[in-house]
């Protein structure tokens, strides 16, 4: 059975990983965390995550063209914020937030990885 | 794996001085890494805990787990029954995802914690030993992260109050000037089951969620103009809204 923390394993192997949430997109709950650092507070980046993805979901319900948000990267002066919208399981979304360290991390590289392990999904 | 659940064992915590609250006994329980169920008989409540760590938060005046998982459909109450029932459950309800099966414990506890941390207990007892087994799977929390994410709910529910409150009667909007919408199909579940107005209270349970992600879907709709709040209907609560569900 594939469960919120398999879904964590798959992303901690990213060269420069820092931390990594599965977050309920409709409540900005963490349904599951880890990090590398003390200093990363995984609730207060879900809650931002999950604001993020109800405005761009907005967006995209008016837009109504059929496309729907896929993942979102935010790129501050040290880290690289990646959200994915993933389905873990049939009628499930979940938001996959990872962060990494932008020194030691290349982009195309890691937003394979956090691509990958979104194709994950649960029995 | 859960040791053999002895005779329950009733030890009285209370009643409970002063200005202490529920949540305040959690970190007592996990002092003592307690494995039991926390009854709370004035409000017929009850936290489950194992290893001094939260399993489940279960409050009369929020959906249970049994509303989610067989209110939704998910599961008929025949074989929601036999899974408790079962001396070896499996980890995960028959017929349900894992993901399905701890979200709706999590929506469950945290919607009940809400309600239930922040109040004087009055008389407590802890039934030690008592701890279901078909809770075996269930991911265990620390107090602290669970009385800090039931705050972080109650602040996200006390913003949208102006909008709209755990008891606020919605109705679908009139079709007409309409544009195009696109929905995810958890929007399209609870529209569904609006039909002739319904609060966020009422439909959690109908598409298997907790009450604050029915009132966040909600709010999603009335911004999208698919729902409005049926302010002049007689069925509203009177204000300030909340008085059962904060």
């Amino acid at each position: 059975v594939v469960t919120t923390e398999d879904l964590l394993q798959e992303v901690a192997t990213i060269e420069g990983f820092v931390a990594a949430s599965v977050v309920d997109p409709l409540t900005g709950t963490v349904l599951a965390g880890a990090s590398t650092t003390a200093d990363a507070d995984v609730q207060v980046i879900a809650s931002g995550a999950t604001e993020l993805m109800h405005a761009l979901t907005l967006m995209a319900s008016q837009l109504a063209t059929g496309s729907t948000v896929e993942d979102v990267i935010v790129t501050t002066t040290d880290l690289y914020h990646f959200v994915r919208v993933v389905e873990p399981a049939e009628g499930e979304t979940a938001l996959l937030v990872v962060m990494a360290d932008r020194t030691r991390t290349r982009l195309a590289l890691a937003l394979r990885e956090v691509r990958d392990a979104g194709k994950t999904r649960a029995r | 794996v859960l040791a053999e659940p002895a005779p329950p064992e009733f030890r009285s915590a209370g009643p409970v001085p002063g200005d202490r609250r529920t949540g305040d006994l959690l970190y007592e329980l996990a002092s003592d890494r307690a494995f039991g169920t926390l009854v709370l008989p004035r409000t017929d409540e009850r936290i489950v805990v194992r290893d001094g760590r939260v399993v489940l938060v279960e409050s009369p005046r929020s959906p249970s787990l049994d509303d989610l998982v067989v209110g939704s459909g998910h599961l008929d109450a025949a074989t929601w029954s036999t899974f408790k029932d079962r001396t070896d459950p499996p980890a995960v309800p028959p017929g349900m995802s894992a993901f399905t099966w701890e979200r709706m414990c999590r929506e469950t506890t945290l919607d009940a914690a809400m309600l239930v941390l922040t109040d004087d207990p009055g008389e407590a007892e802890l039934q030690t030993g008592s701890v279901p087994r078909w809770t075996g799977s269930i991911p265990a929390e620390e107090p602290d992260r669970l009385v800090r994410e039931a705050g972080r709910r109650k602040d996200v529910l006390r913003r949208l109050r102006p909008v709209i409150a755990p008891q606020t009667v919605v109705v679908k909007a009139q079709e007409g000037s309409r544009e195009r919408i696109q929905l995810t199909g958890t929007q399209w579940a609870l529209l569904i089951e609006v039909q002739e107005g319904v609060t966020p209270l009422e439909v959690a349970p109908r598409i298997g969620h907790g009450v604050t992600s029915a009132t966040l879907l909600c709010y999603g709709l009335l911004r999208l103009g698919l729902l409005r709040t049926d302010r002049g209907d007689d069925r509203q609560p009177p204000e300030p809204v909340g008085a059962l569900f904060l």
